[in-house]
């Protein structure tokens, strides 16, 4: 039977202090002159934690600098994200063409910071993300036979750590698409990279390969090579639920539809001799970005002039839904127009349910939230153009801390 | 003070006692919405006013509001009128008063406050008392500088 003293809590003492200072006007600045905070209160541990789990991850690294409690609190949150909220990816800018330095967009405080990649590298980089981390490879290299100066690394950007991987096996390519998936329960890793070689000789044929690269076996293995007449691979590619899906472009001439296809590989059969199938592109586009987004395929994808199919009108984003595209949404003209130039080529990625997406001459950049379908500028880049012909490229990646290379 | 008129005589009106006696006259099911009171009514049936010893009447009268007209909109706007003394003590209260809906507005209203802020307003802000040595403290802010620079200020 709940007595009368199960209500006189622990809290009496704190009050009678309490009482007493409330009889003040509590200053809304009170923290103003710093001296002295008029009320002593004192919140138990379990709604500080409570607090704490509804913080942005970049607030939680400064929260536990706090005090000891907080520091371990915080780090069991950074290891254990999914009692964090769900966080808005960030998107890493690089902000010159030869060092890996750039700024990362954090859209959750609309803050950029300075971070620097853990590794050394120049440009032309091909970079895939998933669940935390990064894979860079280097595709400067492609024009020299010896393959000994193909670069692959893998890296987590937050926490630095970083690896090189061992190269896959086999040719020199002329062009190579880079794709990388983490399973998020056992945090192994598949990387795929899609070769693609012109056949000496033949302006039509190209030899296509794919290679497959498992963090458990940690071995590359190649289960399809192909020659494809007329189309080519290039450097766009994604993992999405178990299948690779690369972007192919016509070469033979004008092309039969589009300039543009989509090319799916189930990885997880690869075993049972599958093959590669075609998807048609929706309409003509002078450029097709592809992300995975909450396992669905979607593609951020340039749209040409009707007359001028090279040159760029409009930009649409879509969704693969049964091997059939739906269309979700064209960015606004005044967005295509803020941002200035706009090339038939452009940088776009996204995870989850953000979409980035920026032109290579300028370091604008807009998001495109798929779940509430609201575009918005980020904050300001503190980055300025410091010549004509300065490109700014980047990527979008997810802020953890509990994936290691 | 709050009294407010009573309802039709088949809904029944409970008065709650706030720490510094003011009494508020309140629906049955309002009352009931804070677990810690509906536990009370459940132990002593024929009560018709309950203490609440841990909560003044000018939170009190807030909490009350709360739970009368909760929804999105209002959560939005509500958050905004309280300084962080009142949005602590209010957590206070509600925490005590046992209603999920409000201490988690609550928490979140808090964590927007001091989101962009630095480890000495928190500090400030909760009363904590920082154990950390000088090196230690040091090596976490070197450890990821980018997160301790763009802070608001205090």
């Amino acid at each position: 039977m709940a007595g009368e003293t199960a209500w006189i809590s622990h809290y009496d003492e704190d009050m009678k202090k309490e009482t007493v200072d409330f009889n003040l006007e509590l200053d809304e600045e009170i923290d103003k002159d710093g001296s002295a905070v008029s009320v002593d209160i004192i919140l138990p541990d379990d709604l500080l934690e409570r607090i704490l789990s509804y913080l942005p991850i970049a607030s939680i690294f400064r929260a536990s600098c706090v005090c000891k409690r907080w520091h371990a609190t915080s780090e069991r949150f950074l290891l254990n994200p999914s009692h964090l909220l769900p966080q808005k990816p960030w998107y890493f800018m690089f902000t010159s063409s030869d060092e890996p330095t750039g700024h990362a967009y954090d859209p959750n405080l609309r803050k950029w910071y300075c971070i620097e990649l853990p590794f050394v590298g120049t440009s032309n980089w091909s970079i895939s993300s998933s669940y935390g981390l990064v894979c860079f490879m280097d595709n400067d290299s492609s024009f020299m036979d010896n393959d000994s100066r193909t670069e692959l690394c893998l890296c987590n950007p937050i926490t630095k750590s970083c690896r090189k991987l061992q190269k896959p096996p086999g040719m020199s390519s002329d062009y190579g698409a880079l794709a990388i998936s983490v399973d998020k329960e056992t945090h192994d890793y598949t990387v795929a990279i899609v070769k693609s070689k012109q056949v000496p000789g033949n302006f039509f044929q190209w030899d296509i390969s794919i290679h497959i690269y498992n963090s458990k076996e940690e071995a590359w293995v190649t289960p399809l090579t192909e020659v494809l007449t007329g189309w080519r691979g290039g450097e766009e590619s994604v993992i999405c639920n178990g299948v690779l899906y690369f972007v192919v472009y016509y070469t033979g001439g004008v092309p039969p539809e589009n300039r543009h296809a989509l090319v799916a590989y189930n990885i997880s059969n690869q075993f049972s001799q599958a093959s590669l199938s075609f998807i048609h592109i929706p309409c003509s586009l002078t450029c097709a970005r592809l992300m995975n987004m909450k396992e669905k395929l979607v593609m951020v994808g340039g749209i040409g002039k009707l007359d001028r199919p090279d040159i760029i009108k409009g930009i649409g984003i879509w969704v693969l839904r049964d091997k059939k595209w739906e269309e979700i949404v064209r960015m606004p003209h005044k967005y295509f127009q803020g941002f200035g130039e706009f090339d038939d080529v452009f940088g776009s990625s996204g995870v989850d349910d953000l979409i980035y997406i920026q032109s290579y001459g300028s370091p604008a950049l807009l998001t495109f939230d798929m779940n509430i379908k609201q575009w918005k500028w980020s904050q300001k880049c503190p980055v300025t153009k410091k010549f004509p012909l300065q490109l700014f490229t980047g990527f979008c990646f997810e802020p953890r801390l509990e994936t290691a290379p | 003070m709050a009294e407010e008129k009573s309802q039709a005589s088949s809904s029944k009106m409970l008065t709650l006692k706030a720490s510094d006696g003011v009494l508020f006259e309140v629906e049955l099911n309002i009352a009931k919405e804070m677990k810690t009171v509906q536990a009370y009514i459940d132990d002593c049936e024929d009560i018709e006013t309950i203490p609440i010893p841990n909560v003044l009447g000018k939170h009190l009268a807030i909490v009350i509001e709360y739970i009368k007209k909760t929804n999105e909109e209002y959560d939005a706007e509500f958050e905004k009128q309280w300084n962080m003394d009142d949005l602590q003590l209010l957590l206070l209260a509600a925490n005590y008063l046992n209603i999920s809906g409000l201490q988690e507005c609550l928490c979140k209203a808090i964590a927007k406050r001091i989101e962009n802020k630095s480890p000495e307003y928190v500090r400030k802000v909760f009363n904590i008392e920082n154990d950390h040595s000088p090196e230690e403290e040091a090596k976490l802010r070197k450890e990821y500088k980018w997160a301790f620079e763009g802070v608001d200020k205090d």
